[in-house]
Protein backbone atom coordinates (compact mmCIF):
# COMPACT_ATOMS: atom_id res chain seq x y z
CA UNK A 1 0.00 0.00 0.00
CA UNK A 2 1.05 3.58 -0.58
CA UNK A 3 1.31 6.13 1.64
CA UNK A 4 -0.48 8.49 -0.15
CA UNK A 5 -3.28 7.81 -2.45
CA UNK A 6 -5.67 10.53 -3.22
CA UNK A 7 -8.29 10.12 -6.34
CA UNK A 8 -10.40 12.72 -7.59
CA UNK A 9 -9.52 15.38 -4.75
CA UNK A 10 -11.70 18.58 -5.09
CA UNK A 11 -12.33 21.76 -3.10
CA UNK A 12 -13.89 24.94 -3.87
CA UNK A 13 -13.28 28.22 -2.19
CA UNK A 14 -16.47 30.10 -2.97
CA UNK A 15 -16.41 30.63 -6.55
CA UNK A 16 -12.67 29.54 -7.09
CA UNK A 17 -12.21 25.30 -7.98
CA UNK A 18 -8.92 25.42 -6.08
CA UNK A 19 -8.64 21.73 -6.46
CA UNK A 20 -10.15 20.11 -9.74
CA UNK A 21 -9.90 16.34 -9.32
CA UNK A 22 -6.09 15.94 -7.91
CA UNK A 23 -5.01 12.25 -8.31
CA UNK A 24 -1.75 11.15 -6.41
CA UNK A 25 0.40 8.50 -5.29
CA UNK A 26 3.30 8.44 -2.91
CA UNK A 27 5.10 5.39 -2.22
CA UNK A 28 6.97 4.46 0.82
CA UNK A 29 9.94 6.02 1.72
CA UNK A 30 10.08 8.50 -1.33
CA UNK A 31 10.37 11.91 -1.30
CA UNK A 32 7.60 13.62 -3.55
CA UNK A 33 7.86 16.75 -4.49
CA UNK A 34 4.73 18.91 -5.67
CA UNK A 35 5.77 21.60 -8.03
CA UNK A 36 3.30 24.46 -8.65
CA UNK A 37 3.17 28.64 -9.17
CA UNK A 38 1.72 30.29 -6.58
CA UNK A 39 -1.93 29.85 -6.23
CA UNK A 40 -1.64 26.54 -7.50
CA UNK A 41 -3.04 25.09 -4.87
CA UNK A 42 -0.49 23.11 -3.12
CA UNK A 43 -0.90 24.41 0.18
CA UNK A 44 -4.59 23.00 -0.10
CA UNK A 45 -3.77 20.04 -1.31
CA UNK A 46 -1.14 19.30 1.32
CA UNK A 47 -3.63 20.74 4.44
CA UNK A 48 -6.85 18.27 2.63
CA UNK A 49 -4.01 15.52 3.00
CA UNK A 50 -2.72 16.33 6.65
CA UNK A 51 -6.74 16.70 7.68
CA UNK A 52 -6.34 20.24 8.34
CA UNK A 53 -8.56 20.61 5.56
CA UNK A 54 -11.81 19.22 4.09
CA UNK A 55 -12.04 18.02 0.79
CA UNK A 56 -15.61 18.32 -1.30
CA UNK A 57 -15.45 15.44 -3.24
CA UNK A 58 -12.88 12.37 -4.42
CA UNK A 59 -11.17 10.20 -1.41
CA UNK A 60 -7.72 10.52 0.55
CA UNK A 61 -5.69 7.64 1.70
CA UNK A 62 -2.91 8.68 4.60
CA UNK A 63 -1.05 5.75 5.47
CA UNK A 64 -4.29 3.95 5.43
CA UNK A 65 -6.26 6.10 6.83
CA UNK A 66 -9.26 9.05 5.72
CA UNK A 67 -7.30 12.00 7.26
CA UNK A 68 -10.75 14.13 7.54
CA UNK A 69 -11.13 11.37 10.12
CA UNK A 70 -8.11 11.00 11.95
CA UNK A 71 -7.64 9.36 15.40
CA UNK A 72 -4.44 11.25 17.79
CA UNK A 73 -2.75 7.78 16.96
CA UNK A 74 -2.88 8.52 13.30
CA UNK A 75 -1.41 11.97 14.17
CA UNK A 76 1.20 10.88 16.16
CA UNK A 77 2.47 9.01 13.01
CA UNK A 78 2.87 11.91 10.45
CA UNK A 79 5.19 15.24 11.43
CA UNK A 80 4.72 18.65 9.48
CA UNK A 81 5.81 22.22 8.78
CA UNK A 82 3.69 24.29 7.59
CA UNK A 83 4.45 27.73 6.01
CA UNK A 84 2.61 29.42 9.47
CA UNK A 85 3.54 28.30 12.02
CA UNK A 86 3.05 28.12 15.92
CA UNK A 87 4.27 31.20 17.65
CA UNK A 88 5.15 30.56 21.39
CA UNK A 89 7.27 33.91 21.12
CA UNK A 90 8.38 33.67 24.97
CA UNK A 91 9.44 29.74 25.39
CA UNK A 92 12.53 28.95 24.52
CA UNK A 93 13.90 26.64 21.82
CA UNK A 94 14.52 23.55 24.23
CA UNK A 95 11.94 24.35 26.17
CA UNK A 96 9.30 23.94 22.69
CA UNK A 97 10.63 21.00 20.92
CA UNK A 98 10.60 19.40 24.79
CA UNK A 99 6.97 20.34 24.82
CA UNK A 100 5.96 19.11 21.36
CA UNK A 101 8.13 15.50 22.84
CA UNK A 102 5.30 14.96 25.33
CA UNK A 103 2.23 14.94 22.74
CA UNK A 104 3.62 11.79 21.21
CA UNK A 105 4.11 8.12 22.03
CA UNK A 106 8.18 7.62 21.70
CA UNK A 107 9.07 11.23 20.69
CA UNK A 108 13.16 11.20 19.43
CA UNK A 109 15.77 11.94 21.54
CA UNK A 110 15.58 15.85 22.06
CA UNK A 111 19.73 16.07 22.75
CA UNK A 112 20.30 14.31 19.15
CA UNK A 113 17.63 16.23 17.15
CA UNK A 114 18.62 19.87 18.49
CA UNK A 115 22.24 18.71 17.20
CA UNK A 116 21.96 16.94 14.34
CA UNK A 117 20.01 20.76 13.59
CA UNK A 118 22.40 23.02 14.63
CA UNK A 119 20.32 23.99 17.59
CA UNK A 120 21.67 23.14 19.94
CA UNK A 121 23.73 26.59 20.88
CA UNK A 122 20.67 28.30 20.65
CA UNK A 123 18.27 25.67 22.60
CA UNK A 124 17.88 28.60 25.65
CA UNK A 125 17.32 31.40 23.08
CA UNK A 126 13.62 32.59 23.01
CA UNK A 127 11.80 31.70 19.76
CA UNK A 128 11.32 35.50 19.18
CA UNK A 129 14.93 36.35 18.99
CA UNK A 130 14.92 33.58 16.06
CA UNK A 131 16.48 34.41 12.66
CA UNK A 132 14.16 33.43 9.86
CA UNK A 133 17.03 30.26 8.81
CA UNK A 134 16.94 29.55 12.58
CA UNK A 135 12.99 29.24 12.88
CA UNK A 136 12.59 27.22 10.09
CA UNK A 137 15.03 24.71 11.80
CA UNK A 138 13.24 24.99 14.95
CA UNK A 139 10.17 24.28 12.65
CA UNK A 140 11.49 21.37 11.35
CA UNK A 141 12.88 19.73 14.80
CA UNK A 142 8.99 20.48 15.68
CA UNK A 143 8.07 18.35 12.63
CA UNK A 144 10.49 15.41 13.62
CA UNK A 145 10.31 15.36 17.33
CA UNK A 146 7.42 12.32 17.12
CA UNK A 147 9.47 10.49 14.86
CA UNK A 148 6.90 10.40 12.26
CA UNK A 149 6.68 7.56 9.24
CA UNK A 150 5.61 10.27 6.57
CA UNK A 151 6.38 14.05 6.60
CA UNK A 152 5.10 16.94 5.29
CA UNK A 153 6.56 19.77 4.51
CA UNK A 154 4.66 23.29 2.92
CA UNK A 155 7.56 25.02 0.89
CA UNK A 156 10.48 24.41 3.65
CA UNK A 157 13.01 26.69 1.99
CA UNK A 158 10.41 29.67 0.84
CA UNK A 159 12.30 32.76 1.69
CA UNK A 160 15.56 31.23 3.09
CA UNK A 161 19.21 32.12 1.98
CA UNK A 162 21.22 29.58 -0.66
CA UNK A 163 23.59 28.74 2.04
CA UNK A 164 20.46 27.55 4.77
CA UNK A 165 18.08 26.08 2.33
CA UNK A 166 21.57 23.74 1.05
CA UNK A 167 21.86 22.85 4.74
CA UNK A 168 17.96 22.12 5.44
CA UNK A 169 18.18 20.18 1.65
CA UNK A 170 21.12 18.18 3.31
CA UNK A 171 18.98 17.04 6.65
CA UNK A 172 15.78 16.11 3.98
CA UNK A 173 18.07 13.88 1.80
CA UNK A 174 19.37 12.26 5.45
CA UNK A 175 15.86 11.58 6.65
CA UNK A 176 15.10 9.97 3.18
CA UNK A 177 17.74 7.61 3.22
CA UNK A 178 16.29 6.70 7.30
CA UNK A 179 13.09 5.86 5.23
CA UNK A 180 10.83 8.58 6.10
CA UNK A 181 8.67 9.64 3.34
CA UNK A 182 8.68 12.93 2.43
CA UNK A 183 5.93 15.27 1.17
CA UNK A 184 7.13 18.39 -0.52
CA UNK A 185 5.34 21.30 -1.97
CA UNK A 186 7.43 23.89 -3.55
CA UNK A 187 7.82 26.36 -6.76
CA UNK A 188 11.53 25.75 -6.70
CA UNK A 189 12.18 23.86 -9.54
CA UNK A 190 15.57 23.15 -7.93
CA UNK A 191 14.35 22.17 -5.00
CA UNK A 192 12.54 19.42 -6.43
CA UNK A 193 15.04 18.18 -8.78
CA UNK A 194 17.58 18.19 -5.67
CA UNK A 195 15.38 16.12 -3.16
CA UNK A 196 12.78 14.71 -5.12
CA UNK A 197 12.52 11.31 -5.98
CA UNK A 198 9.35 11.98 -8.54
CA UNK A 199 7.76 15.27 -9.04
CA UNK A 200 3.63 16.51 -9.87
CA UNK A 201 3.46 19.38 -11.12
CA UNK A 202 0.46 21.21 -9.97
CA UNK A 203 -1.10 24.25 -12.42
CA UNK A 204 -4.65 25.82 -11.82
CA UNK A 205 -5.83 23.25 -9.08
CA UNK A 206 -4.87 20.07 -11.45
CA UNK A 207 -1.71 17.82 -11.55
CA UNK A 208 -0.63 18.24 -15.55
CA UNK A 209 2.24 15.72 -15.40
CA UNK A 210 3.64 13.51 -12.48
CA UNK A 211 7.51 11.71 -13.00
CA UNK A 212 11.27 11.58 -11.91
CA UNK A 213 12.71 14.89 -11.84
CA UNK A 214 15.27 13.64 -15.00
CA UNK A 215 12.26 11.94 -17.13
CA UNK A 216 10.16 15.09 -17.31
CA UNK A 217 12.85 16.97 -18.21
CA UNK A 218 14.51 14.31 -20.85
CA UNK A 219 11.98 12.08 -22.32
CA UNK A 220 9.12 14.93 -23.12
CA UNK A 221 11.39 17.64 -23.14
CA UNK A 222 13.70 18.60 -26.14
CA UNK A 223 14.36 21.88 -27.65
CA UNK A 224 14.10 22.80 -31.07
CA UNK A 225 15.19 25.89 -31.99
CA UNK A 226 16.06 27.93 -35.58
CA UNK A 227 15.60 31.04 -37.34
CA UNK A 228 14.17 31.94 -40.70
CA UNK A 229 14.98 34.33 -43.10
CA UNK A 230 13.34 35.23 -46.90
CA UNK A 231 11.43 33.50 -48.31
CA UNK A 232 10.81 31.38 -45.11
CA UNK A 233 8.98 34.33 -43.57
CA UNK A 234 5.86 34.85 -45.36
CA UNK A 235 5.63 31.08 -45.89
CA UNK A 236 2.88 29.07 -43.83
CA UNK A 237 4.44 26.96 -41.14
CA UNK A 238 4.04 23.04 -41.68
CA UNK A 239 0.60 21.68 -40.14
CA UNK A 240 0.16 18.92 -37.84
CA UNK A 241 3.63 20.26 -35.76
CA UNK A 242 3.17 19.42 -31.66
CA UNK A 243 1.26 22.22 -29.90
CA UNK A 244 4.47 23.48 -28.55
CA UNK A 245 5.47 25.83 -31.00
CA UNK A 246 6.43 29.43 -30.36
CA UNK A 247 6.79 31.73 -33.00
CA UNK A 248 7.91 35.20 -32.22
CA UNK A 249 8.81 37.18 -35.82
CA UNK A 250 11.43 35.07 -37.43
CA UNK A 251 12.49 32.71 -34.41
CA UNK A 252 10.64 29.44 -34.04
CA UNK A 253 11.07 27.19 -30.73
CA UNK A 254 9.39 23.99 -30.54
CA UNK A 255 9.42 21.81 -27.40
CA UNK A 256 8.82 18.13 -28.40
CA UNK A 257 9.31 14.21 -27.60
CA UNK A 258 10.64 13.73 -31.00
CA UNK A 259 12.77 15.73 -32.25
CA UNK A 260 14.15 13.82 -35.23
CA UNK A 261 10.37 14.22 -36.35
CA UNK A 262 9.87 17.93 -36.32
CA UNK A 263 13.53 18.63 -37.49
CA UNK A 264 13.18 16.51 -40.67
CA UNK A 265 9.64 18.37 -41.09
CA UNK A 266 10.89 21.67 -40.76
CA UNK A 267 14.26 21.10 -43.06
CA UNK A 268 11.88 19.44 -45.97
CA UNK A 269 9.60 22.39 -45.79
CA UNK A 270 12.13 24.91 -46.02
CA UNK A 271 13.90 23.28 -48.69
CA UNK A 272 10.32 22.97 -50.68
CA UNK A 273 10.33 26.47 -50.12
CA UNK A 274 13.69 27.51 -51.31
CA UNK A 275 14.92 28.69 -47.83
CA UNK A 276 16.84 26.94 -44.76
CA UNK A 277 16.63 26.74 -41.27
CA UNK A 278 19.52 29.46 -39.57
CA UNK A 279 21.07 28.80 -36.00
CA UNK A 280 19.68 25.57 -35.57
CA UNK A 281 20.07 24.39 -32.02
CA UNK A 282 18.72 20.84 -30.22
CA UNK A 283 18.76 19.67 -26.65
CA UNK A 284 17.47 18.26 -23.50
CA UNK A 285 15.77 20.34 -21.48
CA UNK A 286 16.32 19.86 -17.56
CA UNK A 287 13.33 20.20 -15.79
CA UNK A 288 13.21 23.72 -15.00
CA UNK A 289 13.10 24.45 -18.50
CA UNK A 290 10.65 22.39 -18.93
CA UNK A 291 8.22 23.44 -15.94
CA UNK A 292 8.94 26.85 -17.48
CA UNK A 293 7.40 25.83 -21.12
CA UNK A 294 4.93 24.05 -19.22
CA UNK A 295 3.60 27.07 -17.60
CA UNK A 296 4.16 29.15 -20.68
CA UNK A 297 2.08 26.87 -22.73
CA UNK A 298 -1.03 26.36 -19.90
CA UNK A 299 -1.32 30.16 -20.20
CA UNK A 300 -1.73 30.12 -23.62
CA UNK A 301 -4.26 27.86 -23.19
CA UNK A 302 -6.09 29.47 -20.95
CA UNK A 303 -5.88 32.93 -22.42
CA UNK A 304 -7.33 30.66 -26.27
CA UNK A 305 -10.00 29.69 -23.99
CA UNK A 306 -9.25 26.21 -24.63
CA UNK B 1 23.57 19.07 9.42
CA UNK B 2 22.92 15.03 9.41
CA UNK B 3 19.42 13.32 10.15
CA UNK B 4 19.25 11.61 13.57
CA UNK B 5 19.13 7.88 13.81
CA UNK B 6 16.45 6.14 14.05
CA UNK B 7 15.45 4.53 16.92
CA UNK B 8 13.25 1.35 17.18
CA UNK B 9 9.68 2.31 17.28
CA UNK B 10 7.86 1.09 20.71
CA UNK B 11 4.44 0.40 21.39
CA UNK B 12 2.34 3.60 20.62
CA UNK B 13 0.80 4.47 24.21
CA UNK B 14 -0.38 8.15 24.18
CA UNK B 15 0.12 10.32 27.25
CA UNK B 16 -2.53 10.48 29.19
CA UNK B 17 -4.32 13.76 28.73
CA UNK B 18 -4.61 14.89 32.00
CA UNK B 19 -0.65 15.12 32.78
CA UNK B 20 -0.16 16.64 29.44
CA UNK B 21 -2.83 19.50 30.29
CA UNK B 22 -0.95 20.12 33.17
CA UNK B 23 2.43 20.58 31.54
CA UNK B 24 0.43 22.50 28.60
CA UNK B 25 -0.55 24.74 31.41
CA UNK B 26 3.17 25.01 32.99
CA UNK B 27 4.09 26.12 29.60
CA UNK B 28 1.16 28.99 30.24
CA UNK B 29 2.80 29.99 33.11
CA UNK B 30 5.97 30.43 31.89
CA UNK B 31 4.75 31.95 29.07
CA UNK B 32 2.85 34.59 30.44
CA UNK B 33 5.10 35.30 33.14
CA UNK B 34 8.29 36.02 31.18
CA UNK B 35 5.86 38.93 29.15
CA UNK B 36 6.84 41.52 31.91
CA UNK B 37 4.58 44.12 29.90
CA UNK B 38 1.54 41.48 29.95
CA UNK B 39 2.03 40.55 33.90
CA UNK B 40 2.48 43.99 34.98
CA UNK B 41 -0.14 45.63 32.69
CA UNK B 42 -2.97 42.41 34.11
CA UNK B 43 -2.40 42.69 37.56
CA UNK B 44 -1.84 46.24 37.40
CA UNK B 45 -5.21 47.13 35.90
CA UNK B 46 -7.66 46.38 38.58
CA UNK B 47 -5.31 47.22 41.33
CA UNK B 48 -5.52 50.93 39.41
CA UNK B 49 -9.33 50.67 39.56
CA UNK B 50 -8.98 49.59 43.45
CA UNK B 51 -6.66 52.94 43.82
CA UNK B 52 -8.78 55.44 42.17
CA UNK B 53 -12.11 54.80 43.04
CA UNK B 54 -11.02 53.78 46.65
CA UNK B 55 -9.11 57.45 47.03
CA UNK B 56 -11.37 59.01 44.99
CA UNK B 57 -14.77 58.43 47.27
CA UNK B 58 -13.50 59.30 50.56
CA UNK B 59 -15.85 58.30 53.90
CA UNK B 60 -18.08 55.21 54.67
CA UNK B 61 -20.80 54.03 53.36
CA UNK B 62 -24.52 55.24 54.45
CA UNK B 63 -25.03 54.00 57.70
CA UNK B 64 -22.39 51.64 57.86
CA UNK B 65 -18.75 52.07 58.99
CA UNK B 66 -17.76 50.57 55.46
CA UNK B 67 -15.44 52.53 53.90
CA UNK B 68 -15.40 53.03 49.76
CA UNK B 69 -12.15 51.36 49.37
CA UNK B 70 -12.97 47.85 51.58
CA UNK B 71 -16.52 48.25 49.37
CA UNK B 72 -14.80 48.39 46.20
CA UNK B 73 -12.44 45.43 46.74
CA UNK B 74 -15.45 42.62 46.85
CA UNK B 75 -16.63 44.22 43.75
CA UNK B 76 -13.01 44.20 42.22
CA UNK B 77 -12.04 40.74 43.07
CA UNK B 78 -14.99 39.44 41.47
CA UNK B 79 -14.41 41.74 38.19
CA UNK B 80 -11.21 40.21 37.58
CA UNK B 81 -11.71 36.70 38.43
CA UNK B 82 -14.74 37.37 35.15
CA UNK B 83 -11.94 38.90 33.38
CA UNK B 84 -9.31 36.30 33.72
CA UNK B 85 -11.67 33.98 31.12
CA UNK B 86 -13.58 36.22 29.13
CA UNK B 87 -10.85 38.95 28.09
CA UNK B 88 -7.60 37.70 29.48
CA UNK B 89 -8.17 34.03 28.26
CA UNK B 90 -10.52 34.64 25.26
CA UNK B 91 -7.98 37.05 23.72
CA UNK B 92 -5.07 34.85 23.95
CA UNK B 93 -7.01 32.12 22.93
CA UNK B 94 -8.17 34.64 19.91
CA UNK B 95 -4.74 35.26 19.11
CA UNK B 96 -3.50 31.80 18.78
CA UNK B 97 -6.42 30.85 16.33
CA UNK B 98 -5.35 33.95 14.06
CA UNK B 99 -1.50 33.42 14.52
CA UNK B 100 -0.94 29.80 13.59
CA UNK B 101 -0.50 28.04 17.27
CA UNK B 102 -3.69 26.30 17.00
CA UNK B 103 -3.23 24.96 13.46
CA UNK B 104 0.04 24.00 14.49
CA UNK B 105 -1.23 22.33 17.47
CA UNK B 106 -3.73 20.61 14.98
CA UNK B 107 -1.42 18.17 13.45
CA UNK B 108 -0.12 17.28 16.59
CA UNK B 109 -2.05 14.19 19.05
CA UNK B 110 -2.56 16.03 21.64
CA UNK B 111 -5.84 16.08 22.86
CA UNK B 112 -8.71 19.10 23.28
CA UNK B 113 -8.87 18.47 26.83
CA UNK B 114 -4.87 18.56 27.64
CA UNK B 115 -5.18 21.73 25.50
CA UNK B 116 -8.96 23.35 27.18
CA UNK B 117 -7.49 21.95 30.70
CA UNK B 118 -4.25 23.88 30.50
CA UNK B 119 -6.11 27.22 29.45
CA UNK B 120 -8.35 26.61 32.30
CA UNK B 121 -5.48 25.85 35.04
CA UNK B 122 -3.77 29.07 33.75
CA UNK B 123 -7.16 30.81 33.88
CA UNK B 124 -7.39 29.75 37.98
CA UNK B 125 -4.00 30.93 38.15
CA UNK B 126 -4.49 34.43 36.59
CA UNK B 127 -7.49 35.40 38.56
CA UNK B 128 -5.89 33.93 42.08
CA UNK B 129 -2.87 35.81 41.57
CA UNK B 130 -5.60 39.33 41.01
CA UNK B 131 -7.49 38.24 44.09
CA UNK B 132 -4.30 38.43 46.07
CA UNK B 133 -2.62 41.22 44.93
CA UNK B 134 -5.55 43.46 45.35
CA UNK B 135 -6.67 41.57 48.90
CA UNK B 136 -3.10 42.81 50.00
CA UNK B 137 -3.71 46.60 48.21
CA UNK B 138 -7.45 46.37 50.15
CA UNK B 139 -6.11 45.36 53.32
CA UNK B 140 -2.73 47.84 53.49
CA UNK B 141 -5.34 50.58 52.32
CA UNK B 142 -8.70 50.17 53.02
CA UNK B 143 -8.94 48.25 56.43
CA UNK B 144 -10.27 44.80 54.56
CA UNK B 145 -10.30 42.36 56.56
CA UNK B 146 -9.77 38.64 55.78
CA UNK B 147 -12.47 36.78 56.96
CA UNK B 148 -11.55 34.94 60.39
CA UNK B 149 -14.52 31.95 59.99
CA UNK B 150 -15.00 28.97 58.17
CA UNK B 151 -18.31 29.49 56.94
CA UNK B 152 -17.22 32.81 54.73
CA UNK B 153 -13.95 30.45 53.45
CA UNK B 154 -16.17 27.54 52.40
CA UNK B 155 -18.52 30.83 50.67
CA UNK B 156 -15.35 32.43 49.23
CA UNK B 157 -14.24 28.63 47.99
CA UNK B 158 -17.46 28.40 45.96
CA UNK B 159 -18.24 31.63 44.62
CA UNK B 160 -14.11 31.82 43.51
CA UNK B 161 -14.61 28.01 42.05
CA UNK B 162 -17.76 28.24 40.15
CA UNK B 163 -16.56 32.10 39.34
CA UNK B 164 -13.06 31.11 37.54
CA UNK B 165 -14.64 28.03 35.95
CA UNK B 166 -18.01 30.44 34.53
CA UNK B 167 -15.04 32.80 33.08
CA UNK B 168 -12.94 29.85 31.73
CA UNK B 169 -15.71 28.18 29.84
CA UNK B 170 -17.21 31.30 28.95
CA UNK B 171 -13.88 32.48 27.87
CA UNK B 172 -13.26 29.32 25.41
CA UNK B 173 -17.26 30.02 24.26
CA UNK B 174 -16.57 33.42 23.10
CA UNK B 175 -12.92 33.28 21.90
CA UNK B 176 -14.18 32.59 18.01
CA UNK B 177 -15.76 35.47 17.59
CA UNK B 178 -13.00 38.71 17.20
CA UNK B 179 -12.43 38.25 13.03
CA UNK B 180 -8.76 39.27 13.14
CA UNK B 181 -6.49 38.53 16.39
CA UNK B 182 -5.77 42.55 16.52
CA UNK B 183 -9.57 42.99 17.06
CA UNK B 184 -9.80 40.42 20.40
CA UNK B 185 -9.38 42.86 23.11
CA UNK B 186 -11.42 45.27 21.90
CA UNK B 187 -14.22 43.15 21.53
CA UNK B 188 -13.88 41.19 24.53
CA UNK B 189 -13.38 44.36 26.71
CA UNK B 190 -16.05 46.20 25.92
CA UNK B 191 -19.27 43.76 26.70
CA UNK B 192 -16.74 43.27 30.18
CA UNK B 193 -16.82 46.91 30.44
CA UNK B 194 -20.18 47.45 30.55
CA UNK B 195 -21.33 44.26 32.62
CA UNK B 196 -18.89 46.18 35.58
CA UNK B 197 -21.19 48.77 35.34
CA UNK B 198 -24.36 46.99 35.83
CA UNK B 199 -23.14 44.18 38.49
CA UNK B 200 -22.53 46.79 41.66
CA UNK B 201 -18.71 46.40 41.03
CA UNK B 202 -18.34 50.58 40.47
CA UNK B 203 -22.04 51.56 41.25
CA UNK B 204 -24.34 50.61 44.38
CA UNK B 205 -25.99 47.67 43.22
CA UNK B 206 -29.16 48.65 45.43
CA UNK B 207 -29.27 52.44 43.65
CA UNK B 208 -29.49 50.82 40.05
CA UNK B 209 -33.43 51.07 38.20
CA UNK B 210 -34.71 47.71 39.27
CA UNK B 211 -35.05 46.51 35.33
CA UNK B 212 -31.14 47.44 34.97
CA UNK B 213 -30.57 45.12 38.03
CA UNK B 214 -32.47 42.38 36.45
CA UNK B 215 -30.76 42.71 33.28
CA UNK B 216 -27.68 42.16 35.57
CA UNK B 217 -28.91 39.85 37.32
CA UNK B 218 -29.06 37.34 34.55
CA UNK B 219 -24.92 37.55 33.90
CA UNK B 220 -22.29 35.77 36.13
CA UNK B 221 -20.67 39.01 37.50
CA UNK B 222 -23.41 39.88 39.88
CA UNK B 223 -23.59 37.07 41.59
CA UNK B 224 -19.90 36.67 42.04
CA UNK B 225 -19.65 40.26 43.45
CA UNK B 226 -22.39 39.75 45.46
CA UNK B 227 -20.45 36.30 46.60
CA UNK B 228 -16.97 38.55 47.53
CA UNK B 229 -19.07 40.87 49.34
CA UNK B 230 -20.58 38.26 51.65
CA UNK B 231 -17.10 37.14 52.56
CA UNK B 232 -14.91 40.38 52.88
CA UNK B 233 -17.72 42.69 54.43
CA UNK B 234 -19.09 43.28 57.79
CA UNK B 235 -22.60 41.16 58.79
CA UNK B 236 -24.74 44.15 58.98
CA UNK B 237 -23.57 45.41 55.07
CA UNK B 238 -26.23 42.91 53.74
CA UNK B 239 -28.98 43.98 55.92
CA UNK B 240 -28.68 47.48 54.99
CA UNK B 241 -27.42 47.87 51.94
CA UNK B 242 -27.77 45.02 49.35
CA UNK B 243 -31.58 45.16 47.57
CA UNK B 244 -33.95 43.48 49.78
CA UNK B 245 -31.68 42.81 52.56
CA UNK B 246 -30.04 39.88 51.32
CA UNK B 247 -27.70 38.61 48.78
CA UNK B 248 -29.38 36.21 47.87
CA UNK B 249 -26.46 33.66 47.00
CA UNK B 250 -29.09 30.46 46.86
CA UNK B 251 -30.02 32.15 43.60
CA UNK B 252 -26.51 33.07 42.59
CA UNK B 253 -25.31 29.54 43.39
CA UNK B 254 -27.91 28.58 40.42
CA UNK B 255 -27.13 31.12 38.25
CA UNK B 256 -23.62 30.08 38.26
CA UNK B 257 -23.64 26.98 37.42
CA UNK B 258 -25.89 27.59 35.20
CA UNK B 259 -23.50 29.90 33.60
CA UNK B 260 -21.13 26.80 33.83
CA UNK B 261 -22.77 24.10 32.79
CA UNK B 262 -24.16 26.25 29.32
CA UNK B 263 -20.37 27.62 28.88
CA UNK B 264 -18.92 23.91 29.10
CA UNK B 265 -21.11 22.77 26.18
CA UNK B 266 -21.11 25.49 24.33
CA UNK B 267 -17.49 25.91 24.32
CA UNK B 268 -16.82 22.13 24.07
CA UNK B 269 -19.39 21.66 20.77
CA UNK B 270 -17.79 24.92 19.16
CA UNK B 271 -14.30 24.39 20.35
CA UNK B 272 -12.26 23.55 16.40
CA UNK B 273 -8.57 23.73 16.06
CA UNK B 274 -8.41 25.47 13.09
CA UNK B 275 -11.46 26.48 10.65
CA UNK B 276 -12.10 22.75 8.93
CA UNK B 277 -10.10 19.73 11.10
CA UNK B 278 -12.90 17.62 12.73
CA UNK B 279 -12.32 16.09 15.90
Amino acid sequence: MHAIEARGVTRRYGEVQALTGVDLDVKNGEVFAVLGPNGAGKTTLVEILEGLRRRDGGSASVLGADPAWASREWRSRIGAVLQVNTQNDELTVGELVRAYARYYPHPLDIDHLLEALDLTAIRDRRIHQLSGGQRRRLDLALGLVGDPELLFLDEPTTGLDPEVRIRIWEFIEGLSEQGTTVLLTTHYMEEAETLADRVAVLVGGRIVTTGAPDELGGSSGVHVSFRLHEPLLTVPLPERLPPMVVRDKDHIEVTTDDPTDVVTRFVLWADANGGELAELQIHQLGLEQFYLELLDHLNDWEEAGV
Amino acid sequence: MTATTKRPTQGTRLPNAFRLGLSQAWLEIKSFSRAKDMVIFTLGLPVMFLLVFGLVFAGTLEGTDVSAGQWFTPGIIAASVLSAGVVNLATSMAIERHDGTLRRLALTPIPITSYLVGKILMTALTALAMTIVLLAVGMGLFDVDLPSDADRWLTFGWVFGLGVMAAAVLGIAVSRLPRTARSASAVFNLPFLGLMFISGVFIEFGALPEWLRTVAGAFPLRWLAAGMRSVFLPDEFERLIEPGGSYRLDIGLIVLSAWVIVGFLVAVLTFRWGRERRG
